[in-house]
């Protein structure tokens, strides 16, 4: 397990004050002008150095990203601008809600630090519209900030201008999509853009722009401040490191938000921090090990696995946001599947007939496979479908809503055939 | 993907304004944006309309914040409808907005339904004859690890049971106040019988550039004096070598508390093998830890004791 004195959210349970006070108590804001001072080059070159990799679903690498932003030299005179993502909505996630409410300091400092290392003076919070307390907490922070000269003109002392905003949605998914989030933070429908052009050229406002998870940015002044070989020491290998926040949910004896080693396999963290599952080991029927949007695994599987981004995409899931949904033997898996499938039919923004109509035709497919109303031939149609929508969209909601499905009918067809043969006998 | 839509029965005021508080804050939320992007603000602009209107945005508001923000009334009224947390119809005075997500489903978000049905008579998308209650099933809400959950208003109720819920309804039935956050008595996301991790954090240890980057480090020079990782009394110090034995240094992050920054600053005061470790005197320890800023972690995890048994199961190994 890892030791408390390699956590980086030392408050995520709130247990402490989540105020400027409190942060400077556990080691925010210490030394940030340091930092800047180093220069821009270098910050991007420590995250690298890291192997910090977005802690949003995709898991880009974080300093790379940054590093997309134009240097100081081949500047044009547009602004650049910092947007966090906090439109945290992935069913199952519930992380970076802990981070606005309980530890808000490091999510703003991260904020100026980021800023700086791409050349950003001014950055945009999107926080979901519903977290309305944690966006007001957000705010307050902020207005700490700028009350004690951390950020504002000369922030920290650095010599760097930096202001922060925080912008509430108002309840759509899809403005987790880092172009559907620009679009929205402009004032239209969550639409998403086709790239390129990609952010970095034109972003918000048509001016360069990086899009990152609260979770990347508030990291980063702790894995400056302890020095990048340690973060990059913690976890399996060099493509997987550091500490991660995990949402465990569903079946589970107690479930809760820990932060833990990135590669931690999947029983223990089940066991020594969700207080096992419920009814025992053995009454697992399935994971979902990184929010709705990424592919169940079966029990068998299960047992031994590193929770990481690699490992998990070799078995053709995903690490995604790490929100760990538990299912015991009591569920009805399908119908389970078949909720993701409704969400994501709500969701989707109608920008593309794929998705648009394929969320719909998918959700009613499987509402019909819940009750076994179906034919044996439907089930490869459905997985027919979910590829044709899969890829074929502007943005990853398509992809999205087809990969679940098609975890279902990797791993759970026999019961899916159960099911359809045994209405047949019964009709 | 809207909230409740208007329909032909919804009685529409014939004009809207922003009072002086709301106005207030229309003002610092257009602020906010660059000059040219005040559209950027109609969505905080039509949560302030919503929070001055009881609930609601009727069509003259779309107007007046269409006019304020220099947009055509169907740009506004396209972003109205496309995210649902605006409505476009009244709603009760305590919106009920259930979770049906996967991950409050699998914990029993049924019975929290089947408490609105019983309590107030009403399903989702239905609102109690008497105003008071509306009820919407809503997508992810993000607390779900406390599920199943309902956000009452601005409100997050969390880690519900029909009882419970039940009860919480029948207490704003009688005009009671809205209990918060989790109701089986849990503070956030801790687990439920208390907290496993973060129990005995200790006080970061102090930035410190020379420790962190300085030595062995990034090769960024990080002060015009090169960083010397020995003070200039090298009284106490503990016996160097020059290299590992052999060329393999032992794996000094098995000590526990001792990270990789540390091992690598203790190579670089000579220190590779857990026997010399083993050897420190007290008074090399302390001039160890204040040379490489250990602020006592030495001490505390016992690193002389620690560094001994790892040698000794080496020895063991190597015997075997």
């Amino acid at each position: 397990m890892l030791d408390d004195r390699d956590r980086i959210f030392t408050n995520l349970y709130g247990f402490d004050d989540w105020g400027l006070e409190g942060a400077r108590r556990r080691g925010d804001w210490d030394q940030t002008a340091w930092f800047i001072g180093q220069g821009r080059a270098w910050i991007c070159q420590q995250i690298k150095d890291s192997g910090l990799r977005g802690r949003g679903g995709a898991g880009f690498p974080t300093g790379l990203k940054w590093s997309f932003m134009p240097p100081d030299d081949k500047r044009d005179g547009r602004p650049h601008y910092l947007v966090v993502n906090a439109d945290e909505s992935e069913p199952g996630t519930c992380k970076d809600r802990d981070i606005m409410r309980h530890d808000p300091h490091k999510l703003v400092e991260g904020c100026l630090i980021a800023g700086f290392a791409m050349g950003a003076n001014t950055a945009y919070i999107y926080v979901r519209g519903e977290f309305y307390l944690e966006a007001e907490r957000l705010q307050a922070a902020v207005d700490q900030a700028y009350g004690a000269g951390l950020i504002g003109s000369n922030a920290c002392g650095s010599g760097w201008d930096f202001d922060i905003h925080v912008h509430r949605g108002a309840g759509a998914y899809i403005c987790g999509e880092e172009t559907a989030l620009l679009e929205s933070l402009e004032g239209k429908k969550g639409q998403p853009r086709l790239k390129p052009p990609f952010p970095a050229n034109a972003g918000l406002y048509g001016c360069p722009t990086t899009v990152n998870n609260v979770e990347s940015i508030a990291v980063a002044p702790t894995i400056l401040r302890r020095g990048p070989s340690w973060f990059a020491g913690i976890g399996r290998d060099a493509r997987n490191t550091g500490t991660k926040l995990f949402c465990i949910s569903g079946h589970v004896n107690s479930p809760c938000n820990v932060e833990e080693a990135m590669g931690i396999p999947f029983r223990e963290l089940i066991e020594k921090h969700a207080g096992g599952v419920r009814g025992g080991w053995d009454n697992l029927l399935a994971v979902i090990p990184g929010g709705s949007s990424v592919p169940c695994l079966p029990s068998d599987i299960c047992q031994d696995l590193p929770m990481d981004f690699d490992t998990l995409a070799g078995l053709k899931s995903g690490l995604g946001t790490a929100a760990v949904i538990v299912m015991d033997k009591s569920t009805d898996i399908v119908n389970a599947i078949c909720r993701l499938s409704k969400f994501y039919m709500h969701e989707s923004c109608g920008q593309c007939t794929p998705c648009r109509e394929g969320t719909g035709w998918m959700w009613r497919v499987m509402t019909r496979l819940v009750r076994g109303d179906a034919d044996i031939g439907e089930i490869d149609m459905l997985e027919e479908v979910t590829r044709q929508v899969e890829g074929h969209t502007i943005c990853a909601l398509g992809d999205a809503a087809a990969w679940p499905i098609q975890g279902l009918i990797r791993h759970f067809r026999p019961e899916l055939e159960r099911r359809i043969l045994e209405r047949k006998v019964a009709a | 993907m809207s909230g409740p839509a208007a329909g032909a029965a919804v009685e529409q005021p014939d004009s809207f304004a922003f009072d002086g508080e709301h106005g207030r804050a229309v003002d610092r939320a257009v602020a906010r944006y660059p000059e040219g992007r005040q559209a950027s603000a109609v969505l905080p602009l039509l949560d302030l309309a919503q929070r001055q209107h009881g609930g609601w945005v009727p069509q003259a508001a779309i107007e007046h914040i269409a006019g304020r923000l220099g947009m055509a009334k169907i740009r506004v009224m396209e972003v109205a409808t496309f995210y649902t947390m605006i409505n476009l119809a009244p709603v009760g005075r305590h919106h009920l907005q259930v979770c049906g997500t996967t991950p409050c489903m699998l914990r029993g978000v049924g019975e929290v339904f089947r408490a609105i049905r019983d309590e107030t008579g009403i399903g989702p998308g239905e609102t109690s004859e008497d105003g008071l209650f509306t009820c919407s099933e809503v997508e992810c809400l993000g607390a779900c690890v406390n599920a199943p959950m309902v956000q009452v208003n601005d409100d997050f109720v969390e880690d519900l049971t029909y009882e419970n819920f039940s009860g919480l309804l029948r207490t704003l039935k009688n005009g009671g106040e809205l209990p918060t956050g989790s109701l089986v008595g849990r503070h956030s996301s801790e687990p439920e019988d208390g907290a496993r991790t973060l129990t005995d954090v200790p006080a970061p240890t102090p930035f410190d550039p020379e420790v962190v980057y300085g030595l062995n480090g990034a090769g960024i020079p990080v002060s015009a004096e090169a960083p010397s990782p020995a003070p200039a009394e090298n009284e106490g110090r503990p016996p160097a070598l020059e290299g590992p034995r052999g060329g393999n240094a032992d794996a000094l992050t098995r000590i526990k508390g001792l990270g990789p920054r540390i091992e690598s600053a203790l190579h670089g005061i000579g220190i590779y093998h857990f026997d010399q470790i083993a050897a420190w005197t007290p008074e090399e320890k302390d001039w160890v830890n204040g040379a490489l800023k250990l602020g006592g972690r030495a001490d505390r995890g016992d690193w002389v004791a620690q560094a001994a048994a790892l040698e000794n199961a080496a020895a063991g190994e190597g015997g075997a």
